[in-house]
């Protein structure tokens, strides 16, 4: 029998690893949380064959969420978890260079530090209010493609300013 | 536009869902993709939704209540509901303890009030003489209680109410339109807009404003305005036919819902081939709708074949429209269906077969808002729903999923109210699946507990997001119109 308490602090110690596999592996990110929980649950029916000497425990979920993916481009299922099931195969095969995600979210968190406000309120809107770039759109008096632009602009701006971070000492976005 | 920047936009547009499947598959074929830059990409939308979220403690819950579910079996078999009972009288006894102490705790912090709720929230109240009030989100409430009666301020939002009727004070719930003096009931009241309304499902209230006082008896709605006397809102019950391919939860609860609400008679369920588990065949949903019900305790309500697909090509051979053509013909008024998933093929038959029979129908979809136009809410059985929304005769809704998403919390508060009916192991469940079930499930249990059902009443808490205009059917094409919420 597992100990849940045990089993909590794991996922608590890995959870933001995984979420950010699963989402690079092509998961539509309305169902990262769902393919993340449904690794949890098979690592937790099997947590006894978890040896931390033969792997760590990112890479054994790695492995388990590896598989849920490759299950789920195989399946041709309607209503598909990915966002291409073809996609979703040729990304969960991508070789992964471990990295400290802990050190990552920090990065990232002093890099959404150094936006201006129009950016965090466009961060704030889309990824924790969760609307999408034409409801953002109507609220902030702009078209829809003119926010998707932005959104992206800001992704590649987010992401460099991360390996700069990672890499090196502290640098501000702008 | 040089490669790197086509580049750049071309994994843009994969990351937000803007590229269709030919498009990508063509681009994996020519292995135009650079792939560890898209993965680099995702991460990163990965790191700042997180970042955006602080949600580690919420979705570590929710893993451990997902064990929990797993680890108790599959949902609503019959014995499951024998277990549940068991267990109910065990816990029932724990619960008459519990209450003891609530109900001194809930004394002492009653007495502290004027205690005003927080809007995002909902709670629960209960008061000394086994009375209960539950507000739900963005109620804002005082009350205050002296030896003569006890006075319940509702200042905007919605609360439910239980009233004991073996009670020694007088209870009386008031908002800035006038007050209600409670019997000994059950009833919802709302505020917004400068009016009040009163649903009251069970006993009788006096309802006063502009110095008029109406007497009013379950079931029955009455709106009240702090100028004009209480206005009673004729209350028709309503002939429900729900549609579903699979009885979990969500749906399961949103039928005992309806089961309780005084506005509706359901008439029948219809089974359809679905999506849980995939491409179910529908005389097994049939038959496990039966079983559910059997073992829920409602086995009188009639239940239907469906059609055996999502699709338009699943349109013959459907019973279920035979059975509302029947109903329609031996009954006055309209009938309410509600779809509890996005698979129109029931209604396209309908359609199909007798018009006029659709003509007499209330219909609600959910729906989802893409690119200033609406889509069905699933990414499957898009060609039966469009032929739907642009041939329905009848009158036909649109529910915005995301709105319904934002009401599933309020309508959870419902589930308090439910509990005696459902046991406490199907409220953890449905605590568990809000949290996880994808959003078409909330939106679905969120939607029949009351936004579909109220299509013919006059509420104004509607999720409606769309009423589609009537006659020429050219008018609904989806592609062309674009509506604003």
């Amino acid at each position: 029998m597992v100990d849940k308490q045990s089993f909590t602090e794991f996922v608590l110690a890995h959870q933001a690893a995984l979420r950010i596999y699963v989402r690079g592996s092509a998961v539509k990110p309305d169902f990262v949380d769902d393919v993340a929980q449904e690794c949890f649950l098979v690592a937790y029916k099997r947590f006894k064959e978890f040896d931390p000497a033969r792997a760590s425990g990112a890479t054994w979920l790695r492995g388990i969420a590896r598989n849920i993916i490759l299950n789920e481009a195989r399946k041709h299922a309607r209503r598909s978890r990915l966002l291409h099931e073809g996609l979703g195969k040729i990304l969960v095969k991508q070789e992964i260079h471990e990295q400290n995600d802990d050190q990552r979210l920090e990065a990232i968190r002093l890099c959404l530090a150094h936006l201006d406000e129009q950016q965090q309120q466009l961060i704030k809107l889309h990824y924790a209010e969760e609307q999408d770039a034409q409801i953002i759109g109507e609220q902030l008096g702009m078209k829809a493609a003119s926010i998707r632009k932005r959104l992206s602009r800001l992704r590649l701006r987010l992401r460099d300013c991360i390996e700069r971070r990672m890499q090196g000492p502290a640098e501000s976005l702008s | 536009m040089t490669n790197a920047q086509t580049d750049g936009v071309l994994l843009s547009r994969i990351i937000d869902g803007e590229i269709t499947d030919e498009e990508l598959q063509s681009v994996i074929d020519t292995e135009e993709i650079n792939a560890g830059e898209l993965r680099q990409l995702l991460e990163c939308d990965e790191l700042i939704r997180q970042t955006a979220n602080q949600d580690a403690a919420v979705f570590a819950e929710s893993v451990q209540q997902r064990i929990d579910y797993e680890e108790d079996g599959p949902a609503f078999t019959a014995g499951l509901m024998l277990r549940i009972k068991r267990r109910q009288r065990l816990v029932t006894a724990g619960f008459a303890i519990a209450a003891v102490l609530l109900v001194s705790v809930a004394y002492q912090l009653f007495n502290q009030s004027p205690a005003p709720t927080h809007a995002g929230y909902s709670h629960s109240h209960a008061f000394a003489d086994g009375s209960h009030i539950h507000f739900n989100d963005a109620a804002q409430v005082q009350w205050q209680e002296d030896a003569e009666k006890i006075n319940v301020n509702l200042k905007s939002g919605e609360l439910q109410a239980v009233i004991e009727k073996e009670r020694q004070r007088p209870y009386v719930f008031s908002t800035a339109e006038g007050s209600v003096l409670v019997r000994g009931t059950a009833f919802r009241l709302y505020q917004e807009h400068a009016q009040s309304v009163i649903n009251l499902t069970e006993g009788s209230v006096d309802v006063e404003s502009a110095s008029e006082t109406l007497t009013i008896h379950a079931p029955s709605r009455v709106r009240f305005q702090r100028f004009a006397a209480p206005q009673a809102i004729p209350l028709r019950k309503q002939n429900l036919f729900i549609i579903t391919d699979f009885m979990s939860y969500d749906d399961y609860l949103a039928v005992i819902a309806i089961l309780r609400d005084p506005s509706f008679t359901l008439c029948g369920i219809i089974a359809t081939a679905g999506s849980v588990p995939y491409n179910q065949d529908v005389d097994v949903v049939h038959t496990e709708i039966k079983q559910t019900l059997e073992a829920i305790g409602y086995p009188d309500i009639p239940v239907h074949r469906g059609a055996t697909g999502i699709n338009l090509d699943a349109t013959v051979d459907v019973p279920a429209v035979d059975v509302l053509h029947a109903f329609a013909q031996a009954n006055e008024g309209r009938i309410a269906i509600a779809n509890l998933g996005s698979y129109q093929a029931v209604s396209a038959a309908l359609i199909k077969q007798y018009p006029d029979t659709a003509q007499r129908c209330v219909l609600a979809n959910l729906a989802r808002q893409r690119k200033g136009g609406w889509v069905s809410a699933r990414d499957d059985g898009e060609e039966a729903f469009n032929y739907v929304c642009n041939n329905f005769p009848g009158q036909l809704y649109l529910l915005d999923e995301q709105l319904a998403r934002q009401w599933t919390s309020i309508r959870l508060a419902d589930l308090d109210a439910l509990q005696s009916s459902i046991g406490k192991r199907i409220r953890e469940r449905v605590t568990y699946t809000t949290k996880t079930m994808p959003i078409w499930d909330q939106a679905m249990f969120a939607v029949l507990s009351q936004a579909c059902l109220e299509a013919n009443t006059d509420q104004s808490e509607l999720v409606i997001v769309k009423e589609l205009p009537a006659g020429d059917p050219e008018q609904r094409g989806l592609r062309t119109l674009k509506f604003v919420p």
